[in-house]
């Protein structure tokens, strides 16, 4: 079973080595890790995978930093922005997968925009992090992001990615552990299965584009 | 006090963590603390109140924590959103659940190493970094001198190819 932890940061931007995520990984149930900024490598039966993380505002940055974005890219991920530029990344055939959705506003991910993804492909990822670090209302309004794309996931079928945006090794979490945490807005256990395998479904690219009836 | 008969006690099960990173050793009154926050923040206070969390022991990097029976899946959701104790970062894995403590600690492999096991120094982001602790092949590099608590995680294998 393909199951890959779909962004985490590497030294120098994170405080542990690549090595060192991808060992951690695979005692934690990983097959896989996309490493952001790191060289295409196996390690211990964990294979890493490159990745690179668009952080632009505007339709216009967002089409330079594509265009700087070479073959070996790997997995690009845009961090998500207002409802109009959402469109617009979705729509791109560079990118794989949206993210940072829980810290927009509540109209930004729609079901226009969740069809578009679900046409083109496009993936949109839940991040781990901030159920583990934030606490209390901050929490709970990120658990409601994460319900109100769960139900436009089942709805017309988008795939979905899961992350720890792990910066160290004591941020990742095992397999059951994330699982568990997915219970909390309301995913199921196949669900969470078939999220963790969207990487390795992206990377052989059998999402093909497909018309979804609203 | 007279204790209850066996079949009217609360059944309870016991969870095994491993405290990463080697080395953090936090008592069991501090680690019970950082777990009894995080099952709060999580479940609230009526549901915790139904998972009676609390920490059996904590010694030489793992610690046994018990909840009600039926309950030992959402502890371990809690316990991992635990992401300190005191000023120290840590993690706590899961590594078995169990009816016994016997059986608990007879899965507590030998401690990691601490201390200093060899003298290297390495040189990153500018700063000269020590090793802390080593289990196995990874290795916990931490910055030289008696104030810093800031690690680095890396592996044997990479930092043969730094310069020293």
């Amino acid at each position: 079973m393909d199951c890959t932890d779909a962004c985490v940061f590497p030294y120098p931007a994170g405080d542990s080595s690549v090595l060192r995520m991808a060992e951690l990984a695979a005692e934690l149930g990983f097959t896989g890790i996309v490493a952001i900024g790191s060289a295409p490598a196996e390690h211990r039966s964990v294979r890493i995978l490159p990745g690179t993380v668009i952080q632009e505002t505007s339709a216009k940055g967002l089409f330079g930093a594509l265009k700087k974005t070479g073959g070996g890219a790997g997995i690009v991920f845009v961090n998500a922005g207002d409802n109009t530029y959402n469109r617009t990344v979705i729509t791109q055939r560079k990118v794989h997968v949206l993210r940072h959705l829980y810290k927009t506003e509540r109209g930004s991910f729609d079901h226009i925009t969740a069809r578009m993804a679900a046409q083109r492909g496009t993936a949109v990822d839940l991040d781990m992090r901030p159920l583990l670090f934030l606490r209390g209302t901050a929490r709970q309004k990120v658990l409601q992001r994460y319900r109100d794309i769960l139900v436009l996931q089942r709805h017309y079928g988008f795939p979905l990615t899961i992350s720890s945006h792990a910066f160290s090794v004591l941020e990742q979490r095992s397999v059951r552990d994330i699982s568990g945490l997915c219970t909390l807005f309301g995913m199921t256990g196949d669900e969470v299965t078939e999220a963790f395998g969207t990487i390795g479904r992206i990377l052989e690219g059998s999402f093909p584009v497909r018309v979804v009836e609203p | 006090m007279s204790h209850l008969p066996p079949t009217l006690r609360t059944n309870r099960r016991y969870v095994l963590v491993r405290i990463d990173p080697a080395g953090v050793y936090p008592d069991a009154k501090e680690l019970y603390r950082a777990i009894s926050e995080a099952v709060t923040s999580l479940w609230g206070d009526a549901a915790t109140s139904g998972i009676q969390p609390s920490v059996v022991f904590a010694e030489n990097g793992y610690a046994i924590v018990r909840s009600v029976r039926g309950r030992e899946g959402d502890l371990c959701t809690a316990l991992a959103t635990v992401t300190s104790c005191g000023d120290a970062k840590l993690a706590l894995r899961t590594l078995a659940i169990s009816g016994t403590i016997k059986s608990l600690r007879a899965k507590i492999k030998t401690a990691p190493e601490n201390g200093n096991p060899d003298e290297r120094s390495f040189l990153l982001r500018g700063r000269t970094w020590v090793i802390a602790a080593r289990t196995g092949s990874a290795l916990d590099l931490i910055e030289k001198g008696y104030k810093n608590t800031e690690l680095l995680f890396f592996t044997e294998e990479e930092l043969k190819n730094l310069k020293e």
